[in-house]
């Protein structure tokens, strides 16, 4: 709390008046010589002034009083009280706001109600901006594992006319009436533009059906109240967050589900365009939340809905991109040579080395290859190479025919500030062969010797390759070898540019490979307050300061013509 | 009476009051004692106007027709003695009580052979023997020089006239400030022929319209003698309470003193301006006083 300040602290020099004023009325006293201070003493205490506190109380009293009235003089400004200084409310125009929520109302109309109170009772000198969010202004943003159908907004909506008073913002929300089609807002990420935009002063408001925005990103500098209107007894889920339990899972992904609506329909799950296979526990609460278990490899696109929805199937269905983990396979490796690398390939990806064809890794596979060749990518009809497919890892291989291995010239070079090669110290290895010929298209160099180059790698959509001239014997006894190895290898898996949303053949439905667990979760909780910030006020104004000071004068009078009057003594 | 103030040339009036200081016996309008002599016979004085007759040998005068006095070796000497209380609480009442004395003396040189004076100021006793008329002068040459100062000065000056005084009239004046000191003095001076007078200040009688007095709203009151102060912010409430109790302590001190076998007389000194000799009357009246 700020101390307390004043408009005109210069009279507060009047309290330095204070002991003159204590001590007038002795200097109006005549001076009178007597020998009967006794009796006088007597005399003033059955007067009722004598030498008790009552003595002091008339000056106390009259201290107080002029102290007040110098302290009204002087404007006293109240302390500013922390709060809000701005306020943002977010508009769900999803059509589910329309839905009817009783005979007169709607979900638009109740939130509406409760905008306009909210937008009330703020003080005047709060801004408010209003912003809508429909199916319009989405694009899809997501993370490298999910993916939200229709979620996601790359700018914060629509911004209203900023409105300072309660009909403004009143008319700015009859301006939304307009609902958009084919899309929800209940999707991760939908608050990320207004967190990123908002500061510590700032209040935003999601008014909305439910359709759970995603959670306030920790540290963001706004707060985020939800306004969210009551959904009634329809039919909505209501999915406010589906995020991944462990971003990098080695088995099975646990998805996280949260809504805000209950409904006792079960639901339902399908990969792609395939069947639909029923979740084992129909029931979900209000508020709730469930945890999907899906093994990874049956990931893809999954779409997670009511069984009966209403007319609004857009709250009752997600739709979600789960990405399946590269798979890796060792094409060749060499025997008796058991390196960290080779450790790290079977502990994390490989508990057995599959034999594998001599074919180009197929989707989501990566292929470590020692030795050999690189092979041949699939081509679509008309469309060249298959972007699909998997990610070829071979090291110290010959590119392609007809390319020899030169003699070394000149010292070695290498890029010291790619993240490849960051830290790793190649001045003591010295190859024997060196890649001759010209580098296929698509590679790049990251090491040469002399004028030959020594690491070459492809970073294409698709086919990432780790391409050296190194020899093949004492290969992975180089101290830089298997780090190499494992940054390479660890690039392709956290890869996220490959997410992204592909159908799948319905032939190609989704198997659970067990029974999917479920268990629900206490609901989250986020309703807030808003404390709004109230400016300083002055206790100033010519009408009350003039009635304090009559109110003071007319109290000082009362008393000295009223009141007993006491006396002092001093020894 | 020549020089001297206002109150100086007021004096001889007196002498046409009915005034009866302590033991000197009342001559009717004039107050001049008659002389008592006894003894041997020494002498014949030619008689002169105004001499007391009881003194005129008739048997001379009826045999020869001349008026002669008889004349005797030794003879009564009356005198008065006056005990002031100069301590500086005395102050207040400075002005009253200093007209008061100048009319004792006055008095007393004229009916008396000697008047004693006695002071107690600073701590110490000053004595002063004025005899005659013709000491007058030389009374207030001495007077102008005493002011109230010191403290304390009761005690002492009880204790000097218990020594010298016990058949001597006399009149003390003090404040009897304060009460433990008083009582002290009316015990030293039991069985003697003293008045003890309280001259009261104006503003401490009770008939005396406050109106009158000439006082503020308020008053800081000042102990001289201790310096102890007091105000008073409402004087007009409080005067009339103060004055019940200056009468209950003037009557308290009247039953104490008599209980010593003493009389204790209060009276209100006339303010300054005031001419009239009839407002001193209350001082000049001690028939009731141990003769």
């Amino acid at each position: 709390m700020s101390p307390l300040s004043f408009t005109h602290p210069w009279f507060l020099l009047l309290l330095l008046l204070q002991p003159l004023l204590f001590w007038r009325p002795r200097r109006n006293l005549a001076p009178l010589d007597s020998d009967r201070l006794v009796l006088w003493s007597k005399a003033l205490e059955q007067l009722g002034g004598g030498r008790g506190k009552a003595r002091f109380l008339p000056r106390v009293l009259h201290s107080l009083i002029f102290s007040v009235l110098v302290l009204g003089a002087a404007g006293p400004v109240r302390p500013e009280v922390p709060g809000v200084h701005r306020l943002w409310q977010v508009w769900d125009a999803s059509p589910s706001m329309a839905l009817r929520t009783g005979p007169e109302e709607t979900r638009w109309s109740r939130a509406r109600a409760r905008a306009e109170a909210l937008s009330q009772g703020r003080p005047q000198a709060i801004p408010s901006r209003a912003f809508r969010l429909d199916a319009s202004h989405l694009s899809p943003m997501g993370d490298s594992h999910s993916l939200s159908q229709g979620s996601g907004i790359a700018a914060p909506g629509v911004p209203l006319p900023s409105a300072t008073k309660a009909e403004q913002v009143g008319k700015a929300m009859g301006d939304t009436h307009s609902m958009s089609q084919g899309g929800r807002i209940a999707a991760p990420g939908v608050l990320l533009p207004f967190a990123a935009q908002a500061d510590e002063e700032t209040a935003v408001v999601f008014w909305g059906d439910g359709a759970g925005p995603s959670p306030w990103p920790e540290g963001g500098t706004g707060r985020l109240f939800f306004g969210a209107a009551p959904l009634g007894e329809v039919q909505d889920l209501g999915f406010r967050q589906v995020r991944l339990e462990d971003p990098w899972p080695d088995r099975e992904v646990l998805l996280r589900f949260r809504w805000v609506g209950g409904t006792k329909a079960p639901l339902r799950l399908r990969r792609g365009e395939g069947a639909w296979v029923d979740l084992p526990d129909p029931r979900l609460e209000k508020g709730g939340a469930w945890v999907l278990r899906i093994p990874r490899e049956q990931g893809g696109a999954l779409e997670l809905a009511l069984k009966k929805g209403d007319s609004f199937p857009l709250d009752d269905r997600l739709r979600l991109w789960l990405r399946p983990p590269p798979r890796l396979r060792l094409r060749s490796i060499p025997k008796g040579r058991a390196t960290a690398l080779l450790d790290f390939l079977r502990d994390r990806c490989l508990p057995k080395t599959p034999k594998v064809k001599d074919t180009f890794p197929s989707e989501w596979e990566v292929q470590v290859r020692v030795g050999g060749r690189l092979p041949p990518r699939p081509r679509l009809p008309g469309a060249g190479p298959d972007p699909r497919m998997g990610v070829p890892l071979c090291l110290g291989t010959q590119v392609g025919e007809g390319q020899r291995l030169g003699e070394a010239k000149g010292g070695l070079d290498w890029l010291r500030e790619d993240p490849l090669l960051k830290g790793l110290d190649l001045s003591g290895y010295v190859p024997r062969r060196l890649l001759k010929g010209p580098l296929p298209a698509g590679y790049r160099v990251l090491a040469w010797l002399g004028k030959d180059p020594l690491l070459v790698v492809n970073e294409g959509r698709r086919v990432l390759a780790f391409l050296g001239t190194l020899p093949r014997e004492g290969l992975f006894r180089q101290p830089f070898f298997p780090i190499l190895c494992l940054r390479f290898l660890r690039r392709v898996l956290d890869d996220g540019r490959e997410s992204r949303l592909a159908p799948l053949p319905p032939e190609r439905e989704y198997a659970p490979a067990r029974a999917l667990e479920a268990r629900p979760i206490p609901p989250e909780r986020a309703a807030g307050r808003i404390a709004f910030f109230e400016p300083e006020r002055r206790y100033e104004g010519d009408l009350a300061l003039l009635a304090l000071v009559l109110l003071g004068m007319a109290l000082m009078r009362a008393f000295y013509a009223l009141g007993p009057r006491g006396a002092s003594s001093r020894s | 009476m020549k020089g001297g103030d206002a109150f100086d040339q007021l004096l001889p009036a007196f002498l046409d009051l009915p005034y009866a200081l302590p033991r000197a016996r009342e001559l009717g309008r004039v107050g001049r004692r008659v002389r008592v002599e006894f003894g041997s016979f020494r002498e014949y004085q030619p008689y002169s106007p105004g001499d007391d007759l009881r003194a005129l040998d008739w048997k001379v005068l009826a045999r020869t027709g001349e008026r002669v006095l008889r004349r005797f070796d030794d003879w009564e000497h009356r005198s008065l003695l006056l005990g002031v209380d100069l301590s500086a609480s005395l102050a207040s009442r400075w002005e009253g009580l200093s007209r008061l004395l100048r009319l004792y003396m006055f008095l007393g040189l004229y009916g008396y052979d000697s008047v004693e004076l006695l002071v107690s100021r600073e701590g110490r006793l000053l004595h002063r023997l004025y005899e005659g008329l013709g000491a007058w002068g030389r009374f207030r040459a001495e007077w102008e020089e005493l002011k109230p100062a010191g403290r304390s000065g009761l005690a002492p000056l009880a204790r000097r006239l218990a020594q010298n005084s016990k058949r001597r009239p006399g009149i003390l004046l003090s404040d009897w400030m304060p009460e433990e000191e008083a009582m002290g003095a009316f015990g030293l001076l039991e069985g003697s022929a003293f008045v003890l007078l309280f001259p009261r200040l104006p503003m401490e009688d009770p008939r005396v319209a406050p109106g009158s007095l000439g006082l503020g709203e308020g008053a800081q009151l000042l102990d001289p003698e201790t310096g102890a102060r007091l105000e008073v912010e409402d004087l007009a409430r409080a005067l009339p309470i103060f004055r019940d109790l200056q009468q209950d302590w003037e009557q308290a001190r009247i039953h104490q003193a008599r209980c010593h076998g003493l009389p204790f007389f209060a009276a209100t000194l006339p303010p300054e301006p005031d001419r009239d000799t009839h407002a001193w009357l209350p001082f000049l009246h001690f028939g009731g006083a141990k003769a």
